[in-house]
């Protein structure tokens, strides 16, 4: 069921107003203002214009560029910073009658898994507070969970929509690198970065994704030709689709993630979907593979930032050499001063060919990995994260982002699906498909999302806030 | 990592931070070391050394498909932009 459909239907019914709805939303939005979901919220309300999404409140994440809203990136150095455009994403959504509730939080400049790093205080988890909200799009994950709007726009450089999504049981979805236009989007590692969508449903995420999957000339590394996804055919359960699971996954996970993933696979295996066992080597090697490439593009995508022009502006003039060290120490966060220290070890003279090297074939390794695997099967599956969302200020655990770091870096479409039971901690499967076959992402998605709801119609056990 | 290869980094980067409380990053960068040699499969891929490593997930037809060349040399010919220079042969002035 999509929310997105159900509220545009109550509008234009005229069940409810625009203004009604919108209300709604900001009222949830302020009940939960302990969450910290946002970091700025717009709460002046004014029609919208017509179009698939008029009157549908939605929130940004806080490194997508709006016009005339502050856009921070969750850091000091950019916190009085007002762009003067629209990121495309954003002003796609806006044609489409879509109406801004908020600018969400998120970990600094994207540096996270688990929404910790802001400048302005963490992300508090809405099913159990004393735990993280996963990262880095921290904030619009817990604003579409916690009720406080319809969708939320994130990006997701390593994992940072799909496990903020898992750890608070809502839907994430990251399309093919290069299908939806980065224009507007702060650049953390480019070759990595993608825009993402968070919901409350599949069917949500596909509406979302066909109107900013259009054509963008002012990205030069976007595809000409659309992989707009059918709606009507996500319904349709017919055709056989053969899915691959990844077999190795399960040693690295907790017993909770271990049970709901066992159980999911039964499920679709019951509803006639062929599933085969494989298994992909250089999962571990995906995570350092990642770390190079995204540190050392975030070096020169944050050499930008020097404090002239945005920042604490705390340090006296003197010397404009003394000026830059002092802002931007006093500016980044930890995490983000790690990275990019990292990332300079290893551009600096003998590290680069050895490092890069290393990275890059890691990389062309897990393309050969996963072309294998799709030989085989049109999908590959795997838990989203090893485990539940860990309690906030808790020692990092190397093997959270496993599973979302390595298609990350192959840059294949991929979206996490709750599949927890009421009475546990969320948990969700991650759905992987082939570069610019959205379409079969999503079938796979709805299918597994409908099977789940009819297991909470028989058993009144499951839970999937649709 | 020594304490003067950290502050050469800081230097770099135009940063002060305290080196105690690096330590973790150190450990990083040695565990990353130790991968990345003991990994035999460097040597099993030809790397060109024309491409640029950091797009290398993209093809080029892909990166040149979503570029009208013909338009942005039409519309470079009116500002006398680089890619002007690039058809008439040649970077003069």
């Amino acid at each position: 069921m999509s929310k997105i459909e159900l509220i545009k239907k109550a509008i234009q019914t005229k069940k409810v107003s625009e203004k009604e709805v919108f209300n709604y939303y900001l009222e949830n939005a302020l009940k939960t203002k302990n969450l910290n979901a946002f970091i700025s919220m717009c709460d002046n309300f004014s029609e919208s214009d017509e179009g698939i999404l008029k009157g549908i409140p939605f929130a940004i994440k806080d490194n997508l560029s709006t016009k005339a809203i502050k856009t921070t990136c969750a850091s000091a150095i950019l916190k009085d910073y007002t762009p003067f455009f629209d990121a495309f994403c954003v002003s796609a959504l806006k044609k489409e009658g879509g109406i801004i509730i908020g600018k969400t939080n998120m970990d600094e400049f994207g540096m996270g898994s688990r929404g910790e790093n802001s400048f302005f205080g963490p992300v508090k988890n809405p099913l159990d507070q004393a735990r993280c909200s996963g990262g880095s799009s921290s904030g619009s994950a817990v604003s579409v969970s916690s009720d406080s709007s319809v969708f939320a726009l994130g990006s997701d450089t390593g994992g940072s929509v799909r496990l903020p999504a898992s750890y608070c049981s809502c839907v994430g979805f990251v399309p093919t690198y290069s299908s939806v236009s980065r224009y507007g989007l702060i650049a953390y590692a480019s070759s990595l970065d993608r825009v993402g969508i968070l919901s409350a449903s599949v069917r949500d995420s596909a509406i979302v994704y066909n109107i900013i999957s259009r054509y963008d000339p002012k990205d030069m590394t976007l595809n000409k030709t659309s992989n707009s996804v059918s709606l009507s055919s996500l319904e349709n359960n017919s055709g056989e689709i053969k899915v691959a699971f990844l077999e190795s996954s399960l040693s690295l996970c907790d017993e909770d993630v271990i049970k709901n993933t066992k159980n999911a696979l039964n499920l679709l295996s019951s509803f006639g979907v062929k599933i085969v066992p494989i298994n992909i080597n250089f999962m571990k090697e995906a995570l350092f593979a990642y770390s190079i490439i995204a540190y050392t593009e975030a070096v020169s995508n944050l050499l930008r930032y020097d404090g002239l022009r945005y920042g604490k502006n705390s340090a006296e003039p003197s010397f404009i050499d003394t000026y830059y060290i002092n802002e931007r120490s006093l500016s980044f966060g930890k995490e983000v001063k790690k990275r990019l220290l990292f990332g300079t070890q290893i551009l600096s003279g003998g590290n680069y060919e050895k490092y890069l090297s290393y990275a890059i074939n890691v990389k062309n390794h897990l393309e050969k990995e996963l072309e294998k695997a799709f030989a085989e099967a049109d999908i590959i599956i795997c838990p989203t994260a090893s485990s539940v969302a860990p309690l906030l200020q808790s020692e990092k655990n190397d093997k959270e982002d496993i599973f979302t770091c390595f298609s990350s870096l192959t840059g294949n479409p991929s979206i996490s699906v709750p599949t927890n039971p009421s009475d546990s901690l969320p948990t969700a499967l991650q759905i992987i498909g082939k570069k610019n076959d959205e379409q079969s992402v999503f079938k796979v998605a709805s299918l597994l999302e409908k099977i789940l709801g009819e297991c909470e119609k028989e058993e009144n056990k499951w839970i999937l806030n649709l | 990592m020594k304490k003067c290869e950290f502050e050469r980094l800081c230097s770099l980067l135009r940063i002060e931070v305290p080196f105690e409380e690096y330590s973790s990053f150190s450990n990083y960068v040695s565990e990353l070391s130790k991968n990345a040699d003991s990994l035999s499969l460097i040597q099993s891929f030809h790397i060109s050394k024309n491409k640029p490593l950091l797009f290398s997930s993209l093809r080029e037809d892909e990166v040149f498909s979503s570029v009208d060349k013909e338009s942005v040399l039409s519309s470079s010919k009116s500002s006398n932009g680089a890619f002007f220079r690039l058809k008439e042969g040649g970077n003069k002035p």
